[in-house]
Formats: C-alpha cells, structure tokens, sequence
C-alpha cells in the first residue's frame, strides 16, 4: 500500500475503497509494533496530502491513531519522524488542524524534539508540523501560547542543527525575526 | 562448485530429491544444479504432487531468501517457470503460497531500476490466488501481498495493479487478516 501510494492517482481509489479506515484499524490492533505504527504513519502521511482523501482522514481521526501510536513509542525514532511526517500533512486539513489544537499534540511533538534531539530529521518535520499549525489564525492563537513555552528548547534544536536548510526554513516560520 | 565439502557430496550422492541440497543453502552445488537443468521442465513436467509443499517449490522458494542465488534463478527463467506454475496449478494453496513466496524474494532484491519479468499475468495470477476462497490464508496473503509491494518499486507495475483491481484486494486481503501482523507489514512496510 505504501508503495501503491506514492502514485496520485492510486491514492484516490486506496481511500475511496477502504484504505485509510485499513491502515487505521491495522494501527489500533497492532499499536505495540513500532515498526506498523512508523510505516502506517508514512502512508497516511502519502494518503493524507490528497484533497480527495481530507473528508476521510478527518471523519475516520487519522489523527488519533498518529498521537496514539507516537506515544506509545517514545523512543523509537522511526515512529517519531514518520509520526511528525503525518501530523505535518495533517495539520494542513483544516479541520483537522482544529482537532490537533485540543488534546496533547503539541506535548506529544516536543517530547520527540526532546527524546530524539540529535535526529535532524524528527527536528525537521516537527518544526514543520508546528508551522504547519501556525498557518491559521485559530489554530496559531492556541501553538503560539505552546510554542513560547517551549522556545528556548526549541531554539536550541534550531542551533544543534544550524546546518540543515530545510529544518531552518521551517524554523524561519515560527522564528520570524 | 567452490564452497562445498564432503558432506554436501554425500549428501548430493546420497539424496534422490533435490530438496535435501536445498535445505543446505551453502552448497553451492545447488548453483550448478541450477545452471544443468532447466526450472521450466522442472516445474511444469512435474505432476502437481511432487509439487507440493515440502518439495520443488518449497525448494525454489527457499534458495531465492538468498541473494546469491536470485540471479541464477532469473537467468534460469525461474520467475517465468513460477508464473507458470501458479497458471497450472492454480487451485492449489500450497503452489500458490510457494510460488508467491518465490516471486517475493525474487522481488525483493531487484532494484526499480532493473526491469521486472513478472508481467501483467503474474500480477493477475497474484491476485487471483489472493481472491481464491479455497487458496485463502494467512501466510499466502502475506506472501502474495510482499510480491505486490515489491513490484510496486517499479511505476509500471503500480500502474498495472491498480488497473487489474488489485486496490480492493489488497485492501481486502488486509480486513480479513487484520490479526496477523506479517499480513499487515507487507502492506504498509517501505521497500
């Protein structure tokens, strides 16, 4: 499924013939298996970029099974990345992005910024994740509150990887100045 | 010929079946065995019992698991002889699971860029299998759907399974065996 997804045209007709509420249901039934938890994640994150699949990833909670699965493997890297690779593409659905303002997503994204600090890649795609959420005026009122909390852990992460462009663009969006 | 000792000769002299060289992947007799004898024969001269689990296929399916043996197998026309086979046999669960075991691994270690000779019929053949009640477990499901994964590496075979109907089946195949985890990591795992 994976790798049927990575074509547009196939992730259409994964979602409109049951693919999302399958990946969902594997990720529930096996939530102790780290590595289902990070390859479900990865192709919700492929799945979930299509606006044709937005109504399903947010009727059938993609975005429970993402939290879920991240908080029960704390440490495994894989699931981290491919976790914040998820909420990232999420959070550009708008009304998912309103489910990912309650409950304790953001706790659940800095734990991985703090469990897995020298990985630049969970550092990117949470930065992006957090920018992601900062894009709407809703959702920002309730990040920017979090995101001060956090700066100094934050801009920490940003100076541990000084050299990575990508990480610092998304930086750039929550540390304008 | 170079890695075998005396053993795997007694052993070859000894055995009447090819099975007892192939549970010993090291002996690389088996390489030459290969390169003697056409799988083609092998495969469809056979009848369908001697087919069965415990032999042939079983065989092929555990010398493809090791990469120095994939590439004599390609060039042996092993993939074609499998495909072959699932067409002959294709009610038969265990040839279907051993066959698609085989296509798996052969899969497996050739890179999207290298082409792949499974064909639009071995998709079919896959799937068929997948959808067939009397063929329907666990272990073919898990195999059948590795063979999709790893083909799908390749575009042209991504576009082929979703034109043959195989979105419903793998997303099917996944409900009905949402228990068993190796099922379940074939369909979402990378390659």
């Amino acid at each position: 499924m994976l790798n049927l997804s990575i074509d547009k045209a196939n992730n259409a007709t994964i979602g409109k013939e049951g693919g999302i509420s399958a990946i969902l249901e594997s990720m529930e039934y096996h939530c102790k298996d780290a590595n289902l938890q990070s390859s479900g994640c990865g192709v919700l994150w492929n799945l979930s970029m299509l606006p044709d699949n937005f109504r399903l990833v947010v009727q059938e909670r993609a975005d429970l099974a993402v939290i879920g699965g991240m908080k029960l493997h704390e440490q495994v890297c894989a699931v981290q990345k491919k976790g914040c690779l998820a909420l990232s593409s999420l959070a550009a659905i708008d009304e998912c992005r309103a489910f990912l303002c309650e409950g304790e997503t953001m706790q659940v994204v800095i734990t991985a910024m703090q469990c897995h600090d020298k990985d630049a890649q969970v550092q990117k795609y949470a930065f992006k994740f957090l920018g992601t959420m900062l894009t709407s005026s809703d959702s920002k009122k309730v990040y920017k509150s979090a995101i001060a909390k956090h700066e100094s852990a934050l801009r920490q992460a940003m100076k541990l990887h000084s050299d990575n462009a990508d990480l610092q663009k998304y930086c750039c969006k929550i540390f304008p100045s | 010929m170079r890695h075998y000792n005396k053993k795997h000769v007694r052993m070859y002299e000894a055995s009447s079946t090819f099975i007892c060289l192939c549970s010993d992947f090291r002996c690389r007799l088996v390489v030459s065995h290969i390169h003697c004898f056409s799988f083609r024969c092998w495969f469809l001269a056979l009848p369908a019992t001697i087919l069965q689990s415990n032999s042939l296929g079983g065989a092929l399916r555990n010398l493809s698991v090791h990469s120095e043996f994939q590439k004599p197998i390609i060039k042996a026309g092993g993939i074609a002889a499998t495909i072959s086979a699932m067409d002959h046999h294709a009610r038969d669960d265990k040839i279907q699971t051993l066959a698609c075991g085989t296509l798996r691994n052969l899969a497996a270690n050739i890179s999207s860029k290298s082409p792949l000779e499974f064909g639009e019929k071995g998709v079919q053949l896959v799937l068929s299998a997948m959808q067939d009640p009397k063929c329907r477990n666990a272990k073919l499901a898990a195999q059948g759907c590795g063979v999709l994964r790893f083909a799908a590496k390749h575009g042209d075979y991504r576009e082929i399974t979703a034109r043959l109907n195989g979105i419903p089946v793998i997303i099917e195949t996944m409900e009905l065996f949402q228990s068993d985890v190796a099922v379940q990591k074939e369909h979402v795992k990378p390659c």
